[in-house]
C-alpha cells in the first residue's frame, strides 16, 4: 500500500521522456542524423549480403587499384576490396561506440550512485580515486588502459568505457545528492525500504535521464576514440577491417593512393556528424530554453 | 585567495602520487613479458631470467612500487629506458616542449579564434553569419583529428607542396613544421569553443541585466563588450581546462602522424615495446602538466567571478562578509 | 525627412506628457505570431502615476519596454502605433537619440532585482555608469553622484565596491532604484517593483519610490497585478487584458465604479477586510492563448454577459464620464443591472 503512495509522490518522468522524443522529431537535423545512423546500421547488418568481396581476401594481382567499376572504392596494398572492408568495418566502429557508451554508463551509474547514496567516508574515498583518474587527460588514460588490457575489439571497448566511468560517476552522484533530500525519498525511508531498493527503484529512475542524454551525445566521441586507438595500433588489430585500422594501413600510401585514406575517414566523419546532430537535437529537446 | 591556491597546490601532491601508483600498477598488470620483448623470442631461458633480475622484475610488486616511489620522489631519478638505455629525463627535456607547443599553442588558437566566431554568431543570431559559423563548427566537431591531419598532408604537403609533411625543424624556420599538426589539432577545439561561446552568449544576452544595461542607455557595443562578454566568458573558462586536456591527448596522436619526436611518439612507442619506465615517467609528467593547467584555470575562474571568489574567501575563514550580506 | 514628419505630428499631439496610440507588438515563436499588445492607447500627465493592472502575460511589460524601445531584436516587432513624449515621436527617433533618452529621461525598474544587476560588476560602478553616460562628468564626480544615490536609497556608501551577490533582494531593488533615479528621469517605468520581495520589504520600497518621485517630480507608469499597490500609489488606472486596455479611469472611478465585467471580476477576487462574503469570486476560465486570440472581444469566452455580438467584433471605446473614464464593452447597462 504505502509503496504505491511513494510511487505516486515520485515525480513522473515518463511523460517527460515522451515530450523530449516529440521535440526531437520536430528537429530536421536530428532526424537526418537518425536516418543516417539507421542506414549505417542496416548496411553493417547486411554487410555479408551487400559486400561484393570477402573483406579479408587478399588478391596480390589487384593491389592499389583506384576506384573503378569492379572495385567501387578501389583496393588496398594487398588487393583487398575497400568497399567490402568499409561495410564490414561499420560493424566494429558503430558497435564499439555504442557498447563503450553502455559500459561506461552502467559502471559510472553503479559507482556514482553507491558513492552518492552512502556518502560519508566511502563517498570521500571514491571521489579521491576519481580525482586521480581525472588527473590524466582522457586520451592518455585511454592509451595506458589499452596497453594494460592489450589490443582487440572487446578490450578497446572496455578501455573506452572504463575511461568514461569517472565523468559519468560524478554526474550521477551530483544528481543523487540533489534527489536524496527530496520528500519521496524521505517517504521511502520512513516505510523502511532497503537501501538497495531506494537506490535502484526510486532514486536512479529519476536521475538517469540527463545521464542518458549526455551519454548518447558522447557516442560520436567514442567512435573517434575507438578509431584513434586502432589508428595508433592499440585498438582493433589487423587484419580486422575497423575504420581507424584502415586509415592506419593507408597512412604510408597517402601520396600515391589517396582513395585509401579518403573513404574510411569520410565514413568516420559522417558517422560522428550524425551522432552529434542527434546529440544536439536531444539537448535542445531536453532544454527548450536553449533553442533559437 | 592565497590560502586557496596553497591548499590546491598541496592537494596536487597526493593526486600525483596516486597517479604514479595507478600507472605503475597498470603496467604491472600488463600482459606480456618485457624481457622477451627486449631480447626477442629466440633468447634462452637463462638470458631471459637474467634480464628479469636486471630489470628488477623478479621482485614482488609491493617492493618494486616502494622502490620506484623512492627513486622518483626522493632521489629524483626517473630511470632509463629499458630499450635504449638513455636516461628518461634527458629525453623528456627535449620532447616535452614540442608536445607543449602542439597542445598549449593550439589551445590558445582554439579560443583565440573560437570565441570571436561564437560572439559574432550570437550577435548576428539567425542571420547567415550565424548559420555559416554553426555549420563549420558542427563539421569541425565531427572531424577526427588524425584524419584531418592526413587530409591536410594530402592537400598542402603532397599536392601543393607548400608545407613539410613530416618531422621537425630548428629555429623560426622550424615553426612551419608545426603548422599542419597545429591546424589538425585545434580544429575540434575551435569548433567546440565557438559553439559554447555562442550558446553562452545567447543565454547572457537574454538575461535581465542586459535589458537593464540597454534601459540605462548603454550603447549596443558596450552592452556586448562590457556587460555581456564578461558574463558569457565565465563558463568558457572552465572549458579551457577540458580543451587543453583534449589538445594534449590529440597532440599524442597527431605526433605519430607527423613523426614529431614529442611525448606522444615516446609514450606510444614505449607501450609497444613494453618499455614501462618510459610509459610511467611520461604519464606522470603529462599528469603534472595537466594538473597545473587545471589549477591555473580554476584560479582564473575565481579571479573573474566575484561570486566564486567570495566563496573561496569564505572557505578561507572570513565568513564575516557573507553575514553582512544577509544583514 | 524625419524632422519634417515630427513637426507635422507635433501639431497634432495633445498637451499630455506621454501619449501612446494604437500600439501593436508581436512576438514570433516557432513561426507563430504571439499577439502581445493589440492596439493600446493611453495618456499620462506630467507628475502623475498611471497603474497598468492585469494578469501575468497580459502585455504590460511589453508596453513599458516598447516605450523605451528595448524589446529583444530577435523575434519581436512593434507592428504599429505611435508613442509621443513631450511631442516627440519616440518610435521615429534614431537609435542614438533614443539612447540619450534611456536612463536619462525615462528609466525603468525591473521586476526581479535578483537578476536585474550585472553579477560581475560592483553595484557602485553600475550606478556611476548611467551617470557618466548622460552627464558630462569625470569618473570622480560620477562616483560621488553614485554614492549620493546609494545614501538616498538607504545604503551606506561604503558598500559602493560590493557585488550584487553580497546584497539581499530588498537591498538589490534599492540599488536598481538608485540606478533608475540617478539622472533624475522625467518618467519612471516600474515593472512590478515589489512582486519579488517580502511583504514587509514591499511597503518600504514603495514608500521609497514615492518619496523620491516627489523629490524629483517624476511621472510614473506602475505595472502591477496588486490592487492594494494601485490604491496607495496611482492617480490613473488602466486595466489590461490580453494586450488591450479594457477600462481606463482615475483610481476613484475604477475603484468606486468598476464597469467592465473583467474589472469587476478583479475586485471580486480580492478578499475584503470588512465584508461578510464567505467566498472569493474568482474569474472563471483562463486568459486566452496570445498565439490564438478569440475573434471579437478577447474576454468574451470568460464573460458572463457575452453575446454573439461580442464574439463577432471587439467593442469600441465608450466614454462613461466626460472626464476620462472609458471602457471597451457593449453591455455596460446589463453589467450595471447585473450588479
Amino acid at each position: 500500500m504505502s509503496d504505491v503512495a511513494v510511487k505516486q509522490a515520485r515525480p513522473k518522468k515518463k511523460s517527460e521522456f515522451l515530450r523530449v522524443l516529440k521535440e526531437l522529431t520536430k528537429n530536421k537535423l536530428a532526424i537526418a542524423g537518425i536516418c543516417l545512423i539507421l542506414l549505417e546500421v542496416l548496411l553493417a547488418i547486411l554487410a555479408p549480403v551487400i559486400a561484393p568481396y570477402d573483406p579479408l581476401l587478399m588478391n596480390l594481382s589487384e593491389t592499389f587499384q583506384r576506384p573503378n567499376a569492379t572495385h567501387l572504392f578501389g583496393t588496398d596494398d594487398v588487393g583487398r576490396d575497400l568497399l567490402s572492408r568499409i561495410l564490414y568495418g561499420a560493424r566494429y566502429s558503430l558497435s564499439s561506440g555504442f557498447l563503450a557508451m553502455v559500459f561506461g554508463v552502467v559502471m559510472g551509474v553503479i559507482v556514482g550512485s553507491v558513492a552518492g547514496y552512502f556518502g560519508g567516508q566511502f563517498d570521500n574515498i571514491v571521489m579521491r580515486i576519481l580525482d586521480i583518474i581525472q588527473a590524466l587527460p582522457g586520451m592518455l588514460l585511454l592509451i595506458v588502459l589499452a596497453s594494460m588490457l592489450g589490443g582487440g575489439f572487446l578490450n578497446t571497448i572496455i578501455a573506452m568505457g572504463f575511461g568514461a566511468i569517472a565523468g559519468n560517476a560524478r554526474m550521477i552522484r551530483a544528481q543523487i545528492l540533489k534527489e536524496r533530500t527530496s520528500e519521496y525519498i524521505e517517504a521511502c525511508q520512513s516505510i523502511n525500504c532497503s537501501r538497495f531498493r531506494i537506490i535502484f527503484q526510486h532514486l536512479l529512475p529519476n536521475c538517469i535521464s540527463p545521464i542518458i542524454v549526455g551519454a548518447s551525445m558522447s557516442i560520436g566521441n567514442y567512435v573517434v576514440l575507438g578509431s584513434s586507438m586502432s589508428f595508433i595500433g592499440l585498438g582493433v588489430q589487423p587484419p580486422t577491417p575497423e575504420w581507424g585500422a584502415l586509415l592506419s594501413d593507408a597512412r604510408n600510401y597517402i601520396g600515391m593512393f589517396p582513395h585509401m585514406v579518403i573513404f574510411p575517414g569520410l565514413c568516420i566523419a559522417i558517422t560522428v556528424l550524425a551522432f552529434n546532430l542527434i546529440g544536439d537535437g536531444l539537448r535542445d529537446a531536453m532544454d527548450p530554453k536553449l533553442k533559437h | 585567495m592565497g590560502r586557496y591556491i596553497l591548499k590546491r597546490l598541496l592537494w596536487m601532491i597526493p593526486i600525483i602520487l596516486g597517479v604514479t601508483v595507478l600507472v605503475f600498477t597498470m603496467m604491472t598488470i600488463c600482459p606480456g613479458d618485457p624481457a622477451t620483448t627486449i631480447l626477442g623470442s629466440l633468447a634462452t631461458e637463462e638470458a631471459l631470467a637474467a634480464k628479469r633480475v636486471e630489470l628488477g622484475l623478479d621482485q614482488p610488486y609491493f617492493k618494486r612500487l616502494v622502490q620506484y616511489l623512492i627513486d622518483v620522489y626522493i632521489r629524483f631519478d626517473l630511470g632509463a629506458s629499458w630499450i635504449s638505455k638513455i636516461p628518461i629525463i634527458s629525453e623528456i627535456k627535449v620532447r616535452l616542449p614540442r608536445t607543449m607547443i602542439l597542445s598549449l599553442f593550439t589551445t590558445m588558437l582554439s579560443f583565440g579564434i573560437g570565441i570571436p566566431l561564437g560572439i559574432s554568431a550570437a550577435t548576428k543570431q539567425g542571420r547567415w553569419q550565424d548559420h555559416l559559423t554553426m555549420v563549420v563548427a558542427m563539421v569541425g566537431c565531427s572531424m577526427p583529428n588524425f584524419w584531418l591531419a592526413m587530409m591536410l598532408v594530402l592537400l598542402f604537403a603532397v599536392k601543393l607542396k607548400w608545407l613539410p609533411a613530416l618531422g621537425i625543424g630548428t629555429g623560426i624556420a622550424g615553426l612551419k613544421y608545426y603548422i599542419l599538426p597545429a591546424v589538425s589539432n585545434f580544429a575540434t577545439g575551435m569548433a567546440i569553443a565557438a559553439r559554447q561561446t555562442r550558446s553562452s552568449m545567447l543565454d547572457v544576452i537574454r538575461s535581465d541585466y542586459i535589458t537593464t544595461a540597454r534601459a540605462k542607455g548603454v550603447p549596443e557595443k558596450s552592452v556586448i563588450r562590457r556587460h555581456a562578454l564578461k558574463n558569457a566568458l565565465i563558463p568558457i573558462i572552465t572549458l579551457v581546462g577540458t580543451t587543453f586536456g583534449n589538445m594534449l591527448g590529440g597532440a599524442l596522436i597527431i605526433e605519430t602522424i607527423f613523426s614529431i619526436p614529442g611525448m606522444g611518439t615516446y609514450i606510444i612507442g614505449a607501450v609497444g615495446n613494453r618499455d614501462y619506465p618510459v610509459v610511467q615517467a611520461g604519464t606522470i609528467f603529462l599528469a603534472i602538466v595537466f594538473s597545473v593547467f587545471m589549477l591555473l584555470v580554476d584560479i582564473a575562474y575565481a579571479a573573474v567571478d566575484p561570486r566564486i571568489k567570495a566563496q573561496y574567501a569564505a572557505k578561507g575563514g572570513a565568513k564575516k562578509k557573507a553575514k553582512e550580506a544577509k544583514a | 525627412m524625419s524632422d519634417l514628419k515630427n513637426e507635422v505630428k507635433n501639431e497634432y499631439v495633445s498637451d499630455s506628457y506621454l501619449e501612446v496610440k494604437d500600439l501593436v507588438v508581436e512576438y514570433y515563436s516557432e513561426g507563430q505570431a504571439v499577439h502581445a499588445v493589440n492596439g493600446v492607447s493611453f495618456k499620462l500627465e506630467k507628475g502623475k502615476t498611471l497603474g497598468l493592472v492585469g494578469e501575468t502575460g497580459a502585455g504590460k511589460t511589453t508596453i513599458a519596454k516598447s516605450i523605451l524601445r528595448i524589446l529583444p531584436d530577435f523575434g519581436c516587432k512593434i507592428k504599429g502605433g505611435e508613442i509621443y513624449m513631450e511631442g516627440k515621436d519616440m518610435l521615429a527617433l534614431p537609435e542614438h537619440e533614443m539612447r540619450e533618452i534611456r536612463g536619462n529621461n525615462i528609466a525603468m525598474i525591473f521586476q526581479d532585482p535578483m537578476t536585474a544587476l550585472n553579477p560581475v560588476e560592483t553595484v557602485g560602478d553600475q550606478i556611476s555608469e548611467v551617470v557618466k553616460l548622460h552627464n558630462d562628468v569625470n569618473d570622480h564626480e560620477a562616483k560621488a553622484r553614485a554614492e549620493e544615490m546609494l545614501e538616498t536609497v538607504g545604503i551606506p556608501k561604503e558598500r559602493y565596491a560590493e557585488y550584487p551577490h553580497q546584497f539581499s533582494g530588498g537591498m538589490k531593488q534599492r540599488v536598481v532604484i538608485a540606478m533608475a533615479l540617478a539622472c533624475n528621469p522625467d518618467l519612471l517605468l516600474a515593472d512590478e517593483p515589489t512582486t519579488a520581495l517580502d511583504v514587509t520589504i514591499q511597503a518600504q520600497v514603495l514608500d521609497l519610490i514615492g518619496d523620491l518621485r516627489k523629490k524629483f517630480d517624476t511621472s510614473m507608469i506602475l505595472i502591477t497585478h496588486d490592487m492594494g499597490v494601485v490604491a496607495t500609489t496611482c492617480d490613473d488606472v488602466a486595466i489590461v487584458y490580453a494586450g488591450n486596455i479594457i477600462e481606463f479611469g482615475t483610481k476613484e472611478q475604477i475603484f468606486h465604479h468598476p464597469t467592465h465585467p473583467y474589472t469587476i471580476g478583479l475586485f471580486g477576487a480580492i478578499p475584503s477586510m470588512n465584508g461578510d462574503d464567505e467566498w472569493l469570486h474568482p474569474i472563471e476560465g483562463l486568459p486566452p492563448d496570445p498565439t490564438n486570440l478569440p475573434t471579437g472581444c478577447a474576454f468574451s469566452p470568460r464573460c458572463p454577459y457575452a453575446t454573439d455580438r461580442c464574439r463577432e467584433a471587439g467593442p469600441v471605446e465608450k466614454q462613461i464620464t466626460p472626464d476620462g473614464h472609458s471602457v471597451f464593452c457593449y453591455h455596460i447597462d446589463a453589467v450595471k443591472e447585473g450588479k
